[in-house]
């Protein structure tokens, strides 16, 4: 059924059905497979119909927009425990006046380049999302910087200044937990606080700053609250920039876990990418991948090079090639100081 | 006195080049908006902020509704400071990311004059051809 819709949406110019309602959506089918002898990657080649996304837009007044992600991931199929189905983002935005805006419900965290888009992929070049800034518990961390998503209120909003563009957005949330759904109930009193600011000096230059903090409950052997709480705070800065056919992206973060009984963790992360746009439809691409899970440990980062190549085969239909090298220290706890490399491919569609 | 006619014909060919935008953009394409929107002019950044979904409401509180045929024109991008495809590439990640919803793309100019006839708060790129054409939309001029 989802098929037909999709199929119905991409022979008109416009999924618009009416002037209030909108429907766009993405899917993804990937395929990964180890290259090297050993390494943590797919030895056996997998197909994998990696997701389906449909986004709604509604115009429900003139100031109310109501937005949502509804996602199928890997095939799902909940009679035999297969895969996965989700809320990505569901929210109404009240716009009071364009420098201020707010939103209620579930929603993206605010973060870096990649979270909001984390999932979609027509919107960014590579087959996945850099594993280092976004996915570090993938790559030798104990756990991410930040949260993909949160229930809570932001107000966000852009503004001009000397023909300076500037975005912001803040969000508090009841942030992440383990023994409850944050997405339902918070189990502690102190909000988690997201922010970002976009500023574009010039078109093609976006530069971004980005705050998360969040205080998690530590829980006890049985699992009840013991009272104390866990500081996690990360930041980042990011750069996009594009001039003509060339592009570049960089993004750096830090972030510090520091538990009531023992002593903080301090992990960093950055990424950066450079592009070239070939007639608009070849767009080879390099990627730099590196993270310092926890920086009093020696000899534990990991790193990743990419080399891929996104081809638009059709308006919004992409064909990803790639392959990457992933070096370790013996000590990183996802890879163990073995280096491998690994080729992977995707058909994406957005429409 | 061949150097000076040269060095004048030159400035002036500079010159030509150096003119407004907006001058050599009237000429190609045209600005329309729904009879109820209230302004009358635009600049090129208040163009550029509609057509990038920065600017969503207009002095009336309506929301703005921009479109623009599949085959606008070189002129129009420039205007806006962009290409094509990194328009909309810029909305791919805007609209999935739940940030905004897609200007209205249409096949011709009246595609986009019927919807701008129809919706309130519509705006449209027209070329200017089709100027003559508008029905009950009004023009608006560039600045």
């Amino acid at each position: 059924m989802l098929w037909c819709i999709a199929i119905f949406l991409t022979s008109s110019a416009n999924a618009q059905l009416s002037n209030k309602f909108r429907l766009n959506g993405y899917s993804s089918f990937e395929y990964e497979h180890l290259i090297s002898d050993e390494g943590k990657s797919d030895p056996n080649g997998s197909f994998d119909a990696d997701l389906i996304d449909l986004v709604v837009n509604v115009d429900v007044t003139s100031r109310l927009r109501f937005a949502t992600d509804i996602t199928w991931e890997h095939g799902t199929a909940s009679e035999d425990g297969r895969g996965n189905a989700a809320v990505e983002y569901a929210f109404p935005e009240y716009t009071i006046r364009n420098w201020l805006k707010f939103r209620v419900g579930k929603m993206f965290v605010p973060f870096g380049i990649y979270n909001e888009i984390h999932t979609a992929k027509p919107a960014f070049l590579a087959v996945k999302e850099p594993l280092s800034t976004n996915k570090p518990d993938k790559f030798g961390a104990d756990e991410r910087f930040y949260p993909r998503w949160a229930t809570g209120v932001s107000f966000l909003g852009n503004f001009t200044l000397n023909e300076i563009q500037f975005e912001y957005i803040v969000q508090v949330s009841n942030g992440e937990q383990e023994n409850t759904n944050p997405f339902e109930e918070d189990d502690n009193e102190e909000k988690a606080i997201a922010t970002r600011l976009l500023i574009q000096p010039t078109i093609g230059l976006k530069i971004g700053i980005s705050t998360y903090s969040d205080r998690i409950t530590e829980l006890d052997g049985l699992g009840d609250d013991t009272g104390e709480r866990t500081k996690l705070s990360s930041w980042s800065t990011h750069a996009e920039y594009q001039v003509k056919d060339l592009g570049l992206e960089f993004e750096y973060i830090t972030g510090k876990t520091d538990p009531s009984g023992a002593g903080d963790l301090k992990k960093n992360a950055l990424e950066a990418m450079i592009y070239y746009s070939v007639g608009d439809r070849f767009t080879p691409y390099v990627r730099y991948e590196y993270l310092e899970p926890d920086t009093d440990v020696d000899d534990d980062t990991a790193n990743m090079i990419s080399f891929g190549l996104n081809t638009e085969i059709d308006d919004n239909y992409f064909l990803k090639l790639q392959f990457n090298r992933i070096s370790s220290g013996d000590n990183n706890s996802r890879f163990s100081g073995v280096n491998f490399s690994e080729f992977q491919a995707a058909v994406v569609l957005g429409f | 006195m061949k150097n000076i006619k040269l060095y004048i014909s030159i400035l002036l060919l500079v010159g030509l080049a150096c003119l407004p935008s907006t001058v050599q953009a009237q000429d190609e394409f045209v600005v329309i908006v729904n009879k109820n929107v209230q302004e009358t002019t635009l600049n090129q950044s208040s163009i550029r902020r509609i057509y990038f979904g920065f600017t969503t409401q207009w002095k009336n509180f309506d929301r703005v509704k921009p479109s623009y045929t599949e085959i606008s024109n070189a002129a129009f991008w420039n205007y806006i400071s962009t290409e094509k495809g990194k328009f909309k590439s810029f909305w791919t990640k805007k609209v999935f990311s739940g940030n905004g919803v897609a200007p209205d793309e249409f096949s011709d100019g009246q595609g986009v004059i019927d919807f701008v006839s129809r919706t309130d708060g519509a705006i449209g790129i027209i070329p200017s051809s089709a100027r003559n054409d508008i029905g009950e939309c009004k023009i608006v001029s560039l600045q």
